[in-house]
């Protein structure tokens, strides 16, 4: 699934070209900006540009709120495509490029090939391709979630490792789901795909009727990332876990397996979620046999059982 | 200098580069790389990635247990014992 467009400025997002002299902001780019932010869909730039000079021009258009992630320079766009999609955690299938000129869609599609290109004169097909349907609060707020992450990101380059974490103040509270979660449950099963131990497609009703789903959410002191996390616990098995990648590189999916683990949890491979296998399996659980659907039942060992991380306080 | 020194250097030196901010205090080869905040689970897969590549070895989803990968010590032995493994299964075919 598509969650990011990635914009070139000069004549794509803007007509004419900056270093020759003043430009105008499209305003069918404006609107599908607008609309597609509201989906939950980022936005991001790619310009080989003048940085200080590009910087200021967004600005003054009230353009640079829209993006949350910018690589303004004179490299070659698909390293900073790449950049762009480590940064924001995303796998580079999930980007779409915008640019007008078809030698740098050509040099993407040729270097980046999961990335879809797409012709600044084409942009309004993007409105009717880039439509999850499901739209939940998290989603409504997604530019602001990224944006609080790039604060963050500036917090940990002044400290050591694991004095930032403890000093996150990351605090995750697990509870029943409840009517009004249903959007969020649904989104997170549809977009998550490397911390989703099963892969299974859930339906509406499938959800609604089912028993014994848990949902997550993590806060921390820059922000509240609402609910992050799903969990379905029958009968002592964890047979389902799905946790955002928004999420990842600080221990939450360890903190969330700790405490909803009973004796054991269900795995099956997607071919996109070996991260999984990875935390069960580093978390001391005991691999069972491979079963003919493709499911494996990791078991609570003789070991020690998994712990919370100890900068991260959980409420459950 | 032996060759686990420069395997426990190269995976350090790797750690520090691509892991942690610079300016971080350097890390012990005994410290658990988890309980520091170092790796998580998408975080070894991307060090399992390099590690394969840098020491042209397949690790096997059985490997992956703590007593393999939770330390750079560990990491280091582990690497080792691989690299022998493979080598002699090479010796044993040709």
């Amino acid at each position: 699934m598509r969650k990011c467009v990635i914009w070139d400025l000069d004549n794509t997002v803007w007509d004419g070209v900056l270093l020759e002299g003043e430009v105008t902001p499209r305003p069918d780019v404006l609107r599908i900006l607008e609309t597609l932010d509201r989906r939950g869909i980022v936005h991001a730039i790619a310009s080989r540009n003048h940085e200080p000079a590009t910087r200021a021009a967004l600005v003054r258009h009230n353009l640079d709120d829209w993006f949350v992630a910018r690589r303004i320079n004179w490299q070659a766009k698909p390293m900073n495509l790449r950049s762009i999609s480590e940064e924001l955690r995303l796998s580079l299938d999930a980007l779409v490029f915008v640019d007008d000129d078809a030698f740098e869609r050509a040099q993407v599609n040729w270097a980046l090939p999961e990335v879809e290109t797409v012709d600044a004169r084409d942009v309004v097909g993007l409105l009717d391709e880039l439509d999850p349907g499901v739209v939940s609060a998290e989603a409504r707020r997604r530019r602001t979630l990224y944006r609080e992450e790039a604060c963050r990101r500036e917090a940990a380059q002044t400290q050591s490792r694991q004095a930032f974490l403890d000093g996150c103040g990351m605090e995750i509270t697990v509870r029943p789901m409840e009517a009004t979660d249903v959007e969020r449950v649904l989104e997170l099963m549809s977009r998550t795909h490397q911390l989703n131990t099963t892969g299974r497609i859930f339906s509406r009703d499938e959800v609604v009727e089912q028993a014994n789903i848990l949902v997550a959410s993590l806060r921390d002191r820059f922000g509240d990332y609402g609910t992050i996390g799903v969990a379905i616990s029958e009968g002592g098995l964890l047979s389902y876990l799905a946790i955002s990648c928004r999420v990842m590189g600080r221990g939450v999916e360890r903190a969330l397996l700790a405490t909803v683990l009973d004796r054991a949890a269900l795995l099956k491979d997607t071919g996109t979620n070996r991260a999984m296998r990875v935390l069960y399996q580093m978390s001391g659980l005991v691999a069972g046999e491979l079963q003919p659907d493709g499911t494996q039942v990791f078991a609570v060992g003789s070991g020690p059982r998994p712990t919370v991380p100890s900068w991260i306080e959980v409420h459950a | 200098m032996n060759h686990a020194d420069q395997v426990s250097r190269a995976v350090h030196g790797h750690l520090m580069a691509n892991y942690l901010p610079s300016g971080t205090a350097p890390l012990v080869g005994d410290d658990n790389l988890f309980d520091a905040g170092v790796l998580d689970s998408a975080g070894l897969l991307s060090l399992l990635a390099w590690i394969e590549e840098e020491f042209e070895l397949d690790i096997p989803d059985d490997h992956l247990v703590p007593d393999n990968f939770s330390s750079i010590t560990r990491t280091t032995s582990y690497i080792c014992a691989r690299r022998a493994e493979l080598e002699e299964s090479r010796c044993a075919n040709a």
